[in-house]
Formats: structure tokens, C-alpha cells, sequence
């Protein structure tokens, strides 16, 4: 028996055996659903979106097992450098970004805001991991000016779904390391009545008589713009505008409920198939209503199970874990990715304004596979190196 | 040992994210069962809802057969040049698409060498109104132009050809009146309409037979279901009930006699009725002047339908059974009967003709001003003597007449399955005074003795009458339908047998005798009973006859009853009689020619 562990290496023996095929499973379920969602596409190159899909994905594979054999912790001292690369390209994206629907997102064919979640997690995660970190006030404020330049950043593109994933992932981050307790309360008060008032605005301004010159005014005290504004009073009252905006809503409802219980069978999704759920968006934000009008009830909860799976795993090697540095990276990968899961089939279900967060592993787009991928790769070196001696930073 | 010292990030915390996690999916969870299981059915109906379409199929119609199974109305493919708008979809606006479609109607357009038919407009209102349906941009393709289509087929996509039914009138005006014809449907009018978003045309009863049996020719309409895109644009369609075809029906109309009957009133305005005396079965109706009824379908023409209304001889009226005219001298048979049945007086009744009628102010005379002299039943009928009918009307008075008008079933509709019959009219004494304030005049009663005045009957009335008379009293409902039920009897008159054959003899020898009004409607061979009419009346005070003319042969075996009326006649003898002779050597062809055989054996 020992002679045979003793041909495998060690950081393959310590390899997490969940995290890993539930990841692949969800990226083959998401490439398969991909080519469905596709097929009825008119031109021929986007019809093989899934392949490059599948391309990305073992691109990331390959990155994701370096990653695991690399011990984190020499990793995480670059990750100043990954922070600051990742804003350089935030910065560059309001520049000289391709601007798609009203939007500057991509740079060099990458969606920089995808990395600068990951860069803030590993950075935040460096900063407050640290044993001489602990309970000081400056390292809480200095986490949150981190998570706050590239917040700052993305909201200029602007992309507030994207933007609203750091708040919980770096609040969770700042709860787990128990960081300035006082200081953490106070921010979660300032968030929730900050939420409060811009609720109240939006509120105001569609029920309230309000003289154009005051609308106006508090239209722009909300720091948001009038498309989002709209979005957001579109869900408060959805009888509001019920033929425009909620068209999309209200198409993805109709094609996860009339899946039903066992679906319509793989390829047969009529929402997708007629073009009732839009094609520039049925592979992307809205692939779960795909998947639940072709896979039904059982599939839909198939697929929410493999996340809770995932995500499981994942706090299993945080707390595994003994040093703060791999806790916090486990911690800021599960909440980031349980905060697109949530907020991404929450709004194809109509629960949640829509946003452009797409599902991990599935939706396509390759910066966020990657990215989700690399942060399950880091995970993973956490799996393996987090019991190694010493936490020596 | 390190416990202490990592003491920030206890695991609690972590455990506590996870159960917020948990409570996540779990309101993903009760959301999805929400939407999938409880809300599943609802939000399908919905999905079917917004993409499926119901189009109504109209079942194949029936056609309508002759005795002999001859085709009266049938159908025949209309083939229709259809575009299919889906497979010619461009992106972008919709002015793109057509653009697409009204370029590939003018590249059509110059491979069949046909001028374009469907102008711009109507592509954007098809795209408007029914985008899922196939463009039918030319019909009535002839051969040629589908032989150069099928060569060019290749290099037209979302082309095909559509077949739409049509109907056709193999005989062209022939029955024209009985048949009716059918145009195509608009919006269908079925009970459960609404339930379709569109309709297919197909064919509906307009007048006639077609109208009358429509439901029966129509069938039962299937219906198509078509699913759309979110565009508007077929995706794909699928039958979900197959339409079940109308019922052919078979008539007891023989083409050969209706044509010849057609025939005999080519050029005049009137009409005939032949009916088989035995069982009530109409072997030709008709009504002139006609039309030809392939003119009517699928629509007619506004000029031709207009010109059909405007026409002095108004072609559309149904003269047949529409018609009131006086019978004139044919209903003396009629009287003849009342004053043997009802009143009892003996055949022997003599009368003297001078040649006219004198009551208080007014003077009835024969025709011609002929004298006939002493006149008893048989030959007064044969001579048609007035003078000798309203004595004998004198003698009996009113109601005997009124009686057996009843009984032939006149002022009361025949009960033919054909919509516009007339019931005619047998003035009672009441009738006149309440509509004139007069009382009833003995010369009242002569003048309807004599079969004028305000006596009116349909052609088709005076066919029953006729065959009663011919079967001994038996007044069958005239039937159109060849069904498998012997006729039905509306009622019998009991007339003793004498009465009957008396009457019989003076209209035979109204044909055969020397002074015989009927002459001119002899048939070698064929032993016929008759009676002529002439009636007066006056157009602008223009004074104007109908000739009529009843018979039914052989008179000793009565097997056809022949009624005729033409309007503007000489007398119904001079006018009539001719006529009535070319229809009923068409009847007894068969053995008139075995006869002639016979004689030369």
C-alpha cells in the first residue's frame, strides 16, 4: 500500500477529488447547452461558439494544474502585481474599449472586470490572511480602497451587476477574517441604508409628482445612470413597462416553467428555438433558461446541486485550511462565485433585476471561465499546500 | 497551538457563510419548483400561446351529381405560385425583406412571362396580416407557365407551388338556377371561428342547391397549427385535424331532359318543371333566360354581376318556383274535378257557348271568339270553352273550386328544399275583402274558374297539381335530392276514379282531338294528356299573354308531368305547345325509338 501512494507525487495525492470533477462536469454541461443554445443561429461562426467553449476551458485546465502544483503563498506575494495589472487594464477599457450595447467592456478580447474580482480576492486575501494584519483598522480601510478602485472602475463602463459581486465577496472576506469588527458593522449599516435610500429615490421618482428640475436632482443623487435606474423601477413594478424592458424577463420565466418537471429534451427548447429568448443573450446571462426548458425541473436542480457541491468543497479547504491567507482566497472564490450563481439564475427566474452576470462554467465567455477557473485553481493549491508546514509569509 | 493566534478566522464563520449559501439555493430551489411544477402548466399554455397559430383547412367540397351521375358541380386545382416569406427573411428592417421578396416577384415575373399581379403593397400588408401563410403572388397558372417554373425551380428559394380548390360547372348554365353556385369564403362563419387566427379560403354556398346543402358539401374544416418565431415567421406547422371532405349529393335532375328543357325556352323568358308523377322527382327545372354559372366562380366579375341586375329579363329570378303567374285555362281541368267531386254534377253537364259570358255588367268571351255550342264536361275541356267553365263555376259556386285548389296544394308552398319558393296565391272570399273591401262577385268566381284574376301559381305548384292529377290525387313534396326513401306524399285527395279519368280524357283529347288546343305538343306513339293557358296581362298597359301548357304522358300510365310557362306569348297552344313537344321527345326518346322499330318490324 505504501509503495503504491508513493508513486503518485504528492501534490497529486492531496488533490481534491470533488472540486475538480464537479468543475469539469459544470463546463461540459455549460458546452453542451452552449451548442444547443447556438444552433439556431444563422451565421455559421456563431453557431460553434461551444467549441471555443470547450478550447477555453482546456486552456484553463491546463492553468488550473500549475496552479495546483505552485504553493500559493508565492503566488500571493505577486498579487500586488496582478492588482495592478488588472487595473491597468480597467483604466485601459475606459480608453480604448470595444463598446457593445452601450457599454465599454472588452479590451484585447478580454472582459478586464472578470479579472479584477480574482486580483482584488488575492490581494484582500494577502492583506488581511496575514498574522500581523489582524485587528488593525488600516489594514480593514486599505482592504476596502482595494476592492473600491476597480468597484469605482467597472461602474464607469458601466456594469453595476459586475461591480455589485465585489461588495458581498470582500464583506465576506472582512467577516471571516473578523478584521476592526466595528468598523465591519458600520460598513454593513452604511451598505444597507445607502440601498435604502437609492430604493427610496427610485420609488420617489416614479410615484411621487415630482417637478422635472427635483426629478432630476435626485435621479442623479443615486449615482446611478437613468438605463439602470429603469432597470431597477422595472422590478420594483414590473405592470410598469410590461412590452419593452421585461420582454427578456418575462420570455425566461415562460421558458423555465414550461420546461416543467423533465424538460423538453435536449435541443428542443421552443423559447430558444423561436427566437422568443433572444440569441444575443440565450447562450450567455440567459444559458439557465435554456437549460431548464430543455433539462426541466430535475435538471435545473441536477445543476443546482453541482454547485452546491462545488461551492461545499470549497469552504471545506477554507476550513481545512490553517492559515488565514488560503482561508480568505477560499472564502472570496465561494462567495464570488455563489454571488453569480445566485444573482444570475435568481434573475432568469425573475426573482432578481436583470444583470449581466453570467453563470460560472457555463455561460459562455471566456475571461470568466478563465477567471473562475484560475480561482478554482488556487483553491486548489490551497488544498494542497495549506497543510504544508510553516506559514511563513 | 496556533488555535490562539488564528483565533480572527474561525471556522464558525465560515460554516455560517456556507449556511448562507444553503438558504441561497434554497430560495432558487422553491422559485424553481414554483415555475417548473406548480406555475408549469400556465406558463406552457402561455409559450403555446405566443407562438402557435391556428389556421382553419377547408375540407374538399362536394360535388353535386345528375341522376346518372353526371357531373353538374365540380372542382378543379387552381395552382397558385406561393412564397414562402420565412425562407426569403432578411436581417434588419423589414423594409429589407421586402425588398427581398419584391425582387424575386420581378425576377418571377420574368421567367413566367407573366405581368407581376402582386403589387409592393400587398407584400407588406401580407407581412402585416398573415406572415406565417404562404404569399400567393399569381393563381390560375396555366401549364405552360408551371413547365417554365419547374426549370427555374432551383433558383427561387421559399417558392412552391399552392393548390387551391376551386369550383367548376361542368355543364356551364345548365340548371343554373337549381344549382347555385359557390364562391370563395372569407371569414368562415362556423361556431367556433374565433378560436382560429386565420383562415384558409375554401368554398361556400352563395345561392342554389350549393347554399342550401351547404353544410353537407361543405364537410368538416380541419385545422393546421403553425408555429411562429418570435418574428412572426413560420418555423414549422403540423396537421392536428385532418379535414373531412363534403359529401357528394346526387339529384334526381336527368341532364338530358333539363337540357332539352333548357333547350325549349332558349330565347323567351319562362319556365318549366318536369316532374316523375309517381314519386315526386324533379327530372328538370328550369328558368330563362340563364346564365352560365363558371361566370360566378369563384367571384363574379362587379360589370357582369351588375349587368345580371340590371338585365330587364332578370336572369337571377327563378322563375320556376319563384315565378307567380295565373294559370289561365290550365287550372279548368282543375275546375272540371272540383264540379265532378265536390258539387257531384255528372259529366254530362251540358252548357251552350255563344261565344261569351254575360254577368250583370261584364262579358266573358271564348278565344278567337270562337262559339263552341253545346258543350258538355270532356269537351269543353278539350275546346277550352269559358263560357262553359264559368257556368259550371256559376252552378257550383266558390268553395268546390276552393277546395280542390286546396287540395292540389295552390296559395301553399310545395315544400321543395330550395330557399325563394313562392307559395302562389288561391284567393279566399275573405281575402278580398279584406284587402279591397269589396265583397266576392260571382264574376270573381268565373274569373278564377277560368284561371285568371287573383289565382297565382308557381310553375313547379302547377307541376305537382299536374301529377296529382296524373296519379289519381297523390300530391307529392317535390324532391331535388335522389335519396334512398321513396317520396313523400304532402297529401292524397280522394277522387273517385270517374271524376278522374273524365278529366284525363278531355286533356287527352286536347292533344288528339280535331279541335284540340294542344295539337302541336302530339308525339307519335306516345299517348299525351294535356291542357294550354293563355293569360292576360299587362305591362304598361300593354296588354301581354302567358302561354302556359300542362301534360303528363303516357296518359295511360302517366309517368312524367310537363309543366311550361312563357312569358309574351301568342297563346300557350301556338307558343307553348312546340315547346312542350321537343321536351317530351326527349323523355319517351327510348320508346319512341323502340316504337319505331316496332312499326317497321
Amino acid at each position: 500500500m505504501i509503495t503504491l501512494t508513493r508513486l503518485v507525487p504528492e501534490p497529486v495525492r492531496r488533490l481534491h477529488w470533488i472540486m475538480l470533477p464537479a468543475m469539469l462536469l459544470l463546463i461540459a454541461i455549460g458546452t453542451m447547452f452552449i451548442f444547443s443554445a447556438c444552433s439556431v443561429r444563422d451565421e455559421e461562426k456563431l453557431k460553434d461558439l461551444y467549441v471555443g467553449h470547450a478550447g477555453s476551458a482546456a486552456a484553463g485546465l491546463v492553468i488550473y494544474l500549475l496552479l495546483a502544483c505552485v504553493n500559493y503563498r508565492n503566488l500571493l506575494r505577486g498579487s500586488w502585481l496582478f492588482y495592478l495589472g488588472a487595473i491597468v487594464l480597467l483604466v485601459a477599457v475606459l480608453l480604448v474599449g470595444t463598446k457593445t450595447m452601450g457599454a465599454r467592456r472588452w479590451v484585447l478580447g478580454v472582459q478586464p472586470s472578470e479579472i479584477a474580482k480574482l486580483a482584488v480576492i488575492l490581494l484582500v486575501a494577502w492583506l488581511l490572511g496575514r498574522r500581523e494584519a489582524a485587528r488593525q483598522a488600516e489594514s480593514y480601510l486599505l482592504a476596502l480602497l482595494v476592492a473600491g478602485i476597480p468597484v469605482a472602475l467597472v461602474l464607469q463602463q458601466p456594469d453595476l451587476g459586475t461591480a455589485l459581486v465585489f461588495v458581498p465577496t470582500v464583506l465576506a472576506m472582512l467577516f471571516v477574517s473578523h478584521v476592526s469588527p466595528r468598523l465591519f458593522w458600520l460598513t454593513i449599516l452604511a451598505g444597507v441604508m445607502l440601498a435604502l435610500v437609492v430604493i427610496a429615490a427610485i420609488v420617489t421618482v416614479e410615484t411621487a409628482q415630482l417637478s422635472p428640475r427635483t426629478e432630476t436632482w435626485v435621479r442623479q443623487a443615486t449615482g446611478l445612470t437613468n438605463y439602470q435606474q429603469d432597470r431597477l423601477a422595472n422590478f420594483i413594478f414590473p405592470a410598469r413597462n410590461p412590452h419593452s424592458g421585461a420582454w427578456n424577463k418575462r420570455q425566461s420565466e415562460i421558458a423555465v416553467g414550461s420546461g416543467g418537471v423533465w424538460g423538453k429534451g435536449f435541443r428542443k427548447g421552443d423559447q430558444n428555438l423561436l427566437g422568443y429568448l433572444p440569441q444575443n443573450v440565450s447562450c450567455n446571462d440567459f444559458i439557465f433558461s435554456v437549460l431548464a426548458e430543455e433539462a426541466g425541473f430535475a435538471g435545473a436542480l441536477a445543476i443546482l446541486g453541482l454547485y452546491l457541491l462545488l461551492l461545499a468543497s470549497v469552504l471545506g479547504v477554507a476550513i481545512s485550511c490553517p492559515d488565514g491567507v488560503g482561508k480568505l482566497v477560499c472564502v472570496g472564490v465561494a462567495v464570488m462565485m455563489f454571488g453569480h450563481v445566485f444573482v444570475n439564475i435568481a434573475m432568469t427566474m425573475g426573482v432578481l433585476p436583470i444583470t449581466g452576470l453570467p453563470l460560472p462554467f457555463i455561460s459562455y465567455g471566456r475571461t470568466c471561465l478563465l477567471t473562475m477557473m484560475v480561482a478554482l485553481g488556487f483553491v486548489q493549491s490551497v488544498a494542497i499546500h495549506g497543510r504544508q508546514a510553516a506559514a511563513r509569509f | 497551538m496556533h488555535v490562539h493566534e488564528f483565533k480572527p478566522f474561525a471556522n464558525w464563520r465560515i460554516v455560517l457563510l456556507g449556511l448562507g449559501f444553503l438558504a441561497g439555493f434554497g430560495v432558487l430551489g422553491v422559485r424553481l419548483y414554483h415555475l417548473q411544477v406548480v406555475k408549469s402548466g400556465a406558463l406552457e399554455q402561455r409559450q403555446m400561446r405566443q407562438s402557435v397559430r391556428r389556421v382553419l383547412l377547408p375540407a374538399p367540397r362536394g360535388r353535386i351529381l345528375d341522376g346518372h351521375g353526371r357531373l353538374l358541380a365540380d372542382n378543379q386545382p387552381n395552382y397558385c405560385l406561393a412564397l414562402y416569406l420565412e425562407e426569403l427573411r432578411r436581417p434588419g428592417r423589414w423594409s429589407n425583406t421586402v425588398n427581398a421578396v419584391d425582387q424575386e416577384l420581378d425576377q418571377l415575373a420574368s421567367v413566367l412571362r407573366l405581368p407581376r399581379s402582386c403589387p409592393r403593397s400587398r407584400i407588406e400588408s401580407h407581412i402585416r396580416q398573415s406572415l406565417p401563410l404562404p404569399l400567393l403572388a399569381w393563381e390560375h397558372l396555366d401549364d405552360a407557365a408551371l413547365a417554365r417554373l419547374a426549370e427555374s425551380r432551383r433558383a427561387f428559394p421559399g417558392m412552391d407551388i399552392f393548390v387551391q380548390p376551386e369550383r367548376l360547372y361542368p355543364m356551364g348554365r345548365m340548371a343554373a338556377h337549381l344549382l347555385g353556385n359557390a364562391g370563395r369564403s372569407g371569414f368562415d362563419q362556423t361556431a367556433n371561428a374565433e378560436e382560429y387566427h386565420y383562415h384558409l379560403p375554401g368554398l361556400k354556398g352563395r345561392s342554389g342547391l350549393e347554399k342550401e346543402y351547404d353544410d353537407l358539401l361543405r364537410g368538416i374544416p380541419g385545422g393546421q397549427l403553425i408555429r411562429v418565431n418570435a418574428v412572426g415567421y413560420r418555423h414549422d406547422d403540423w396537421t392536428s385535424r385532418q379535414p373531412v371532405p363534403g359529401r357528394d349529393i346526387n339529384l334526381t335532375i336527368n341532364s338530358e331532359i333539363q337540357l332539352s328543357l333548357e333547350n325549349a325556352l332558349a330565347g323567351v323568358r319562362g319556365a318549366g318543371v318536369v316532374l316523375d308523377t309517381r314519386n315526386g322527382d324533379i327530372l328538370a327545372m328550369a328558368s330563362a333566360p340563364t346564365y352560365d354559372l363558371n361566370d360566378l366562380s369563384p367571384a363574379p366579375s362587379p360589370e357582369f354581376w351588375r349587368s345580371l341586375l340590371e338585365d330587364p329579363d332578370r336572369p337571377l329570378f327563378n322563375r320556376a318556383m319563384t315565378g307567380c303567374y295565373p294559370p289561365g285555362s290550365t287550372f279548368k281541368p282543375f275546375v272540371a274535378l272540383a264540379a265532378l267531386t265536390q258539387a257531384n254534377l255528372p259529366p254530362s253537364t251540358m252548357f251552350h257557348c255563344d261565344g261569351s259570358f254575360h254577368l250583370g255588367t261584364r262579358v266573358v268571351h271564348c278565344a278567337f271568339g270562337e262559339r263552341h255550342g253545346d258543350v258538355d264536361m270532356r269537351k269543353a275541356i278539350e275546346v277550352s270553352c269559358n263560357v262553359y267553365f264559368c257556368s259550371l263555376a256559376q252552378l257550383m259556386g266558390y268553395d268546390a273550386i276552393v277546395a280542390v285548389g286546396q287540395q292540389i296544394g295552390v296559395g301553399r308552398r310545395t315544400g321543395l328544399s330550395l330557399a325563394g319558393e313562392s307559395p302562389g296565391l288561391l284567393p279566399a272570399t275573405a281575402w278580398k275583402q279584406e284587402r279591397k273591401q269589396e265583397n266576392w262577385s260571382m264574376g270573381d268566381t268565373c274569373n278564377i274558374a277560368i284561371g285568371q284574376g287573383n289565382l297565382l301559381v308557381s310553375p313547379l305548384q302547377m307541376a305537382v297539381a299536374t301529377a296529382a292529377l296524373a296519379n289519381g290525387g297523390t300530391v307529392w313534396r317535390p324532391r331535388l335530392l335522389r335519396g334512398q326513401a321513396a317520396g313523400e306524399v304532402v297529401s292524397r285527395a280522394n277522387w273517385p276514379t270517374a271524376a278522374v279519368e273524365l278529366v284525363k280524357a278531355g286533356m287527352q283529347d286536347v292533344v288528339s282531338g280535331e279541335e284540340g288546343t294542344g295539337r302541336r305538343a302530339r308525339v307519335a306513339g306516345i299517348a299525351i294528356a294535356a291542357k294550354t293557358g293563355t293569360a292576360e296581362y299587362r305591362v304598361e298597359n300593354v296588354p301581354k299573354k302567358y302561354g302556359w301548357m300542362i301534360a303528363f304522358a303516357p296518359a295511360e300510365a302517366p309517368r312524367v308531368a310537363v309543366v311550361m310557362v312563357v312569358e309574351e306569348a301568342q297563346t300557350g297552344g301556338l307558343t307553348v305547345g312546340p315547346r312542350l313537344q321537343r321536351v317530351l321527345l326527349t323523355i319517351f326518346a327510348d320508346e319512341i325509338a323502340a316504337g319505331g322499330k316496332a312499326g317497321a318490324a
